[in-house]
């Protein structure tokens, strides 16, 4: 069963059309790939959120989903600061540290599309007096911002 | 700067760990938190809070 009905799918595919500024590369990482995993609830949200990822990344030929197993190939892993799973490195010209940990269903799917096009863009929609704070930031910031579908 | 989007029902050690009761809640560099949408300045206060801002220059990167 699609994720996305027919009108959805093409209201997300005219976003990409008029608002995706250059290629996005989807990084999503599984617990593993195949029979490897005990069955469980884990696994199957992880399941589920492949099959989002990839009708998602079907809906414009500037989106591209890589899939990646936890299990074998941890420096993949490693690479995009990945400790958890299932977990969704969003890439666009450069790795601008934005990551979604879990299911994007329910109302993070728009957090999700969102992301997907703010990556896109080479420069955030934040006004120059952030832009100029965070460019004076001592040290590193990781945010992490904890959500729930509904 | 990393900026992670965490789906709390799905990793409970980290929504405890953090102590999440209500969302969107919004941890910076583990000491600094907020519940609930802000504006962009408030927001940029807190990360500002959490990571320390150098003395403003007239040119910044």
């Amino acid at each position: 069963m699609a994720f996305l009905n027919d009108q959805d799918a093409a209201f997300v595919r005219k976003r990409f059309e008029d608002e995706l500024a250059s290629d996005v590369t989807l990084e999503f990482f599984t617990p593993s790939i195949g029979g490897l995993t005990l069955p469980g609830q884990d696994a199957e949200i992880a399941e589920y959120t492949r099959k989002i990822l990839t009708e998602v990344a079907a809906l414009s030929p500037r989106l591209t989903l890589n899939v990646h197993s936890m299990a074998t190939e941890p420096e993949a892993a490693q690479r995009f600061g990945i400790a958890r799973t299932p977990a969704l490195a969003l890439i666009g010209a450069a790795d601008y540290g934005v990551r979604f940990y879990g299911m994007p269903a329910g109302y993070e799917f728009a957090t999700l599309l969102e992301l997907i096009l703010d990556v896109s863009k080479a420069q955030p929609p934040l006004s120059e007096t952030t832009k100029a704070t965070l460019g004076r930031l001592k040290d590193e910031a990781h945010i992490q911002v904890f959500v729930t579908p509904t | 700067m990393r900026a992670d989007v965490v789906e709390a029902s799905e990793f409970p050690d980290l929504a405890e760990h953090y102590a999440v009761y209500a969302v969107p809640k919004i941890v910076i560099n583990e000491a600094t938190e907020f519940v609930g949408a802000q504006p962009e300045a408030a927001f940029v206060g807190y990360v500002a809070q959490a990571a320390g801002v150098q003395e403003a220059s007239p040119t910044s990167e």
